[in-house]
């Protein structure tokens, strides 16, 4: 139900890499876990609406300035910083 | 004379008529923390700041000032809520160095109430998984035997309030993560209602079902932690805004005229047969109690697992995309490029389940599944809200298990995560209709492992389940 070639396919929509080995071993699990979450399909949801939310949103904070993180903390864990910024690889060449 | 094994309230009384200091007390938690250093429940000790803290309301104590309940007690907190200085790990290789740069709301209302945080507790990584042996750090051990799971993902705090190791913990439950470790370590382990508690600093796994709530020894005690951690937060969005309740003042000693309901669907295959009569017996409990018991049905029940795992895998596929290894965390050396450095910081940084977990994700949100998946499963989810809804017209608390067994042993399910999955069947749905729910304990079976039951109520009736726990926690042994 689940082939190699989806596995693949969401491997790289998920920014995973796995060897030829794991990709057999999810290939089996994910396999039996679709299955089992397919059982789903046999729920009547004619009686439910189509709308998503089940939540009500809540009251919206005002729109004020307030003193929050600053920028020296919130690079603090960055592996690699530059010029108080995060540094990642040249990606235009 | 040894204090670790008292509840909060005991030592608050005792800290009261001055015959405990703080100081007494957290030495005594570091140091049970170090003799049941094997059970692997903490991931970090903070001894030289528990001291610190623990001198400095002895002080206010000696000036006379009233302080919280609980004030100057020790406790401990899962390892993935923010605690300024102190690492978050999460119990993930990826965040195995991270530091948090700020408090979590629940934090600043601890630190506001002077608890002592001693240490953080071991998890499955990033809060996913059953057993806490998907952790980067080991896997945690049941204090009541030690060759079992403690159950998951807050395992790290049911074995550590299990083990004398603090009074109480916060843990963090998405789809039973609080009150099924409870259950299997003997204590007390509450979920409170959907947006009671706020989420602010806490690392997210799937935000429309994540709430973190108490692990305690007694009903009391639980009631105690969420005056603490309830309150509205104005940094989180799904926070709601409400009076805040003294959950102290649950307490009537009584169920007289209590409707409690069994639903049929939760007593099918699949449930042991030790936990069955323990259910049973507490339900002869309550009815000789004065409570009416009735039976009724929540048909879509048992299919609440799948619609669980499609939900919570979608939002966490989604909320763990972040991690990139370029803002914090895990990062390789050397990359190729960009696209080589998140591959391999992503697929090096997290463990086995976690990268499970978002491959289901990104395929039930994937063009082409997304309807059949994600959309059929939130119609799924509304049709529970309507069918409990309809159930707390008729009763006031359901009883059931927590768990259909109790602990089973370390990696006896490891190879077979659906198996795994199944010991949630009866603390999903609770998550997916933001219902509260407290699972207290409730017998041993016949291999002296714990054994837990669950009261779920309607959105925030909390009041009510404290009262109904602590009737049977109080008052079974008795008779």
């Amino acid at each position: 139900m689940i082939s190699k070639k989806d596995v693949l396919h969401i491997a790289k929509l998920s920014k995973l890499e796995f060897s030829d080995e794991e990709i057999e071993k999810f290939t089996t699990e994910m396999s039996t876990i679709v299955e089992y979450v397919n059982t789903l399909q046999n729920v009547d949801t004619s009686d439910v609406n189509d709308e998503l939310s089940v939540l009500p949103l809540n009251d919206l904070r005002a729109d004020q300035v307030k003193p929050s993180l600053s920028q020296e903390d919130a690079i603090k864990n960055a592996p690699k910083k530059r010029s108080g910024g995060f540094s990642v690889p040249q990606v235009v060449e | 004379m040894d204090y670790t094994q008292l509840s909060i309230l005991e030592v608050a009384k005792l800290l009261r008529e001055g015959k405990v200091t703080s100081l007494e007390l957290t030495k005594q938690a570091l140091q049970m923390a170090k003799e049941k250093e094997s059970f692997n429940a903490l991931t970090q000790v903070f001894e030289e700041d528990a001291l610190k803290q623990a001198a400095l309301v002895d002080e206010m104590f000696k000036s006379g000032k009233e302080l919280p309940l609980l004030a100057g007690v020790p406790i401990t907190i899962k390892d993935n809520i923010n605690l300024t200085g102190k690492k978050t790990t999460c119990s993930s290789k990826f965040l195995s160095t991270y530091v948090s740069p700020y408090d979590a709301t629940i934090v600043k209302n601890l630190k506001s109430s002077y608890a002592i945080i001693i240490g953080k507790n071991n998890m499955d990584e990033f809060a996913m998984g059953s057993t806490t042996e998907n952790s980067a750090f080991g896997p945690t051990l049941n204090p009541r035997n030690p060759q079992y799971i403690p159950g998951g993902s807050s395992g790290g705090s049911a074995a550590a309030v299990a083990a004398n190791i603090g009074y109480a913990s916060v843990g963090t439950d998405t789809g039973g993560s609080v009150r099924q470790p409870s259950a299997m370590c003997g204590v007390v382990g509450l979920k409170p209602t959907y947006g009671l508690v706020s989420r602010y600093g806490i690392v997210a796994f799937a935000s429309s079902l994540d709430q973190a709530g108490p692990v305690t020894k007694t009903v009391k005690d639980s009631a105690l932690m969420l005056n603490v951690l309830s309150c509205h937060d104005e940094m989180e969005e799904t926070s709601v805004k409400r009076d805040k309740i003294d959950y102290m003042q649950s307490f009537t000693g009584s169920v007289k005229g209590i409707k409690i309901a069994l639903i049929k669907e939760c007593f099918g295959d699949g449930l042991d047969e030790e936990v069955k009569q323990k259910i049973m017996d507490a339900k002869s409990f309550y009815e000789s109690q004065g409570a009416e018991i009735i039976e009724l049905s929540i048909p879509v029940f048992n299919d609440i697992l799948a619609c669980y795992y499609i939900l919570s895998s979608a939002e966490a596929a989604s909320n763990l995309s972040r991690f990139d290894g370029v803002k914090y965390g895990f990062s390789i050396e050397n990359p190729k490029n960009l696209n080589d450095l998140y591959l391999q910081n992503r697929s090096k940084g997290f463990g086995k389940e976690v990268k499970r977990r978002i491959m289901l994700g990104n395929y039930v949100l994937s063009s082409g599944y997304y309807d059949a998946y994600y959309k059929k499963a939130k119609k799924v989810q509304k049709k529970l809200v309507k069918q409990f809804a309809e159930v707390f017209k008729l009763c006031d608390v359901i009883l059931m298990p927590t768990a259909p067994t109790p602990a089973f042993k370390i990696g006896e399910k490891v190879g077979d995560p659906l198996s795994m999955y199944l010991s949630d069947i009866y603390t999903v749905p609770v998550n997916i209709a933001e219902l509260p729910a407290i699972s207290v304990p409730c017998g041993v079976s016949k291999n002296g492992l714990p054994i837990g039951m669950q009261l779920i109520g309607s959105k925030f009736s909390e009041t009510t389940l404290f009262n109904v726990a602590d009737v049977f926690e109080t008052q079974k042994e008795a008779k």
